[in-house]
């Protein structure tokens, strides 16, 4: 009898997910299947591709200093974004954390705005703000700050503001479910044994927020190092990611095996980064 | 009190429009073991934590050692503190738990360890120093708890609930064995609790608290002998209240009529005794059958080991007497009986 319940779970279970794997299978699965063997196949000026096995995609990406260059450069842009956004969102964190209801839901709300905007809109939000003739350029002009304009567009700096922009609402949520989980009598119990608050934020918020940082750390690396419209925007075509490398590749040069092999890279990178994360922050 | 080791005076604490204390005075000496007693919401936990330094008072004065200490930060005022929750450090050893207050002192790392070890010894855990909060019982956290406090050797001790989370059997062996360490080590301790049974079995002193102020404090002995009011009374378990007219029989005897047959009489102490509630302990009220309509109605029995508990439904309130098991076999569910008690054992309580 007790088989027969597990089998008819068993039978439930599909039943729930078959639609959910079905469409995960045709429409994430098997491009990326297609897109891993196109990363095999010989560039043809000619015919975009010839479908005969080879390694050399993998062998030009992994030679080519300008394509170690850019993996190192999107793997570094990764790295900066996601600690800028936890230097700023954890404090923003802890605040809301420990803030009244009322303050919290306004903390709250101004926090997840920037994910309220449209992305392109935000973007071009920015180019407006950050140009040479922008308006944080023209009110530092105007106001005798600088005599010209400073370049805060169309560089690595617009892309890591905007790209901060919108990950610190991600890193600042991560945070605030992990902050709020902790039992506040432990801050208490940390201050009655003599801690001061930098004792108490070093040896009990922090250690206990591990898992909050981990995972907002993964959620903005990952989305930074995939990030298309951004860079390509704010980056005004003078700055390159692994991502608007693999947009030229498939439009402009037309190097599909190329692209692809890029593509497995970027894909390859996010799977390492999500091992990483559960070898690093595994509950124990 | 001479030079006492807590003095509390005037203390009042507002949150908001809400008054949680209201003009506290309490004093305890070096070595006492006082309890604060009272429902939810009567301020004892406030009143915890004004001592502790998580809360300001509005006004009034707290004294540590002489040194008055209201606006010192918790964290300088050496008081060891056992949470309800136990508050341990979930992603620290049990040893490093008990280590951490001496960390904060910046002792070292040897004299540190050989102290962590000793408290751990003390309450039984000394081979468990390695082990994970929550890898330990709920007596064993309650015992880490304890030694993580007591480690830093506190001016005072205090506890919120400190047996409040763990199962009835557990409690009682705990309390015995708090009550034993706290009178060895001499440390002046203070705690929390809503359980009457608690209080009475670990305190040298109780102090009753409600609605923000103390309405008695006494000997267990003293305050279950001899409550100071109706509701104390009540709330401890400290006899039956009857309510009712009561007929002067001169030389300030005083005569309840409960019911027909059923009379209790009590003596007014003093023409200023303003009480107008008789207070029988439930041990003092005895019963007599009676067969008639008259007598009152016996409405459930309860055992507690070694005497019974009779229910009984009388119109000045519903009545508990206490008897051996031998008398309480006349007395079936069911049954009716009269109330008597001896005058010498009622007292007059009056409602507040």
């Amino acid at each position: 009898m007790s088989t027969a319940v597990i089998s008819r779970r068993g039978m439930e279970l599909l039943l729930y997910l078959a639609p959910v794997t079905l469409f995960y299978v045709v429409f994430l699965i098997l491009p990326y299947l297609m897109v891993l063997r196109l990363s095999f196949f010989q560039f043809s000026p000619m015919h975009l591709y010839i479908p005969e096995f080879t390694w050399a995609n993998y062998a030009a990406v992994l030679t080519d200093r300008f394509y170690l260059g850019l993996l190192a450069r999107t793997i570094g842009l990764g790295l900066l974004v996601t600690l800028v956004s936890l230097m700023l969102g954890y404090p923003l964190a802890l605040k809301i954390s420990r803030a009244g209801p009322a303050m919290k839901s306004v903390l709250l709300a101004i926090t997840l705005s920037p994910l309220l905007i449209n992305l392109v809109v935000r973007t071009y939000a920015w180019l407006v703000l950050l140009g040479d003739t922008g308006v944080v350029n023209h009110w530092l002009q105007a106001l005798g700050v600088t005599a010209g304009p400073l370049p805060l567009g169309g560089n690595m700096f617009s892309v890591i503001v905007g790209l901060v922009h919108i990950c610190l609402p991600l890193m600042a949520l991560s945070l605030v479910g992990v902050l709020e989980r902790i039992d506040p009598a432990l801050f208490d119990a940390a201050e009655s044994l003599g801690a001061s608050r930098g004792r108490v934020l070093r040896r009990i918020v922090l250690p206990l927020s591990m898992p909050g940082i981990g995972a907002g750390s993964l959620l903005v690396f990952s989305f930074t190092i995939s990030a298309f419209v951004t860079p390509a925007l704010l980056g005004g075509n003078r700055v390159t990611t692994i991502s608007t490398l693999i947009y030229e590749k498939f439009t402009f040069s037309s190097n599909w095996p190329v692209g692809a092999t890029l593509v497995v890279f970027l894909l390859v990178i996010n799977i390492a980064v999500v091992i990483l994360h559960g070898r690093l922050f595994r509950e124990d | 009190m001479h030079n006492p080791s807590l003095d509390v005076s005037g203390v009042h604490v507002q949150y908001g429009g809400f008054t949680a204390l209201r003009g506290i005075d309490l004093r305890v000496a070096r070595g006492e073991f006082v309890a604060l007693l009272g429902p939810s919401g009567c301020g004892k936990t406030s009143l915890l934590r004004v001592i502790a330094g998580f809360v300001e008072p509005s006004q009034g004065a707290v004294r540590l050692n002489g040194r008055d200490v209201v606006g010192l930060p918790a964290r300088d005022r050496n008081i060891g503190m056992v949470f309800q929750s136990y508050a341990l450090f979930p992603h620290m050893t049990v040893l490093d738990n008990v280590l951490f207050g001496l960390e904060c002192r910046k002792i070292g790392r040897a004299a540190s360890i050989r102290r962590a070890t000793e408290a751990l010894e003390l309450v039984g855990l000394a081979t468990l120093g390695d082990r994970r909060p929550k890898q330990l019982s709920g007596g064993q956290q309650q015992r880490v708890a304890l030694a993580r406090a007591l480690v830093i050797e506190p001016d005072l001790l205090l506890l919120d609930e400190p047996l409040g989370a763990l199962d009835k059997q557990l409690r009682v062996q705990m309390q015995t064995e708090l009550k034993s360490l706290q009178r060895r080590l001499g440390v002046t301790a203070v705690f929390v609790t809503h359980d009457q049974e608690e209080a009475m079995s670990m305190a040298d002193r109780i102090v009753v608290m409600r609605d923000g102020l103390i309405v008695q404090q006494d000997t267990p002995e003293q305050l279950f002998g001899l409550p100071g009011s109706a509701w104390v009374c009540d709330f401890v378990g400290a006899g039956n209240l009857l309510r009712g007219e009561l007929s002067a029989l001169g030389d300030g005897l005083l005569r309840l009529d409960v019911a027909p047959g059923s009379a209790i009489h009590v003596m007014r102490a003093s023409t200023s005794d303003t009480g107008r509630i008789v207070q029988v302990p439930f041990h003092k009220l005895r019963l007599k059958p009676c067969d008639s309509e008259a007598g009152l109605l016996v409405t459930g029995r309860r055992f507690l080991g070694s005497i019974v508990e009779l229910h009984l439904a009388s119109p000045a309130g519903a009545v508990r007497a206490h008897m051996p098991l031998a008398e309480a076999v006349a007395f079936p569910v069911g049954a009716r009986a009269t109330i008597h008690a001896d005058a010498a054992d009622c007292r007059l309580l009056p409602e507040q």
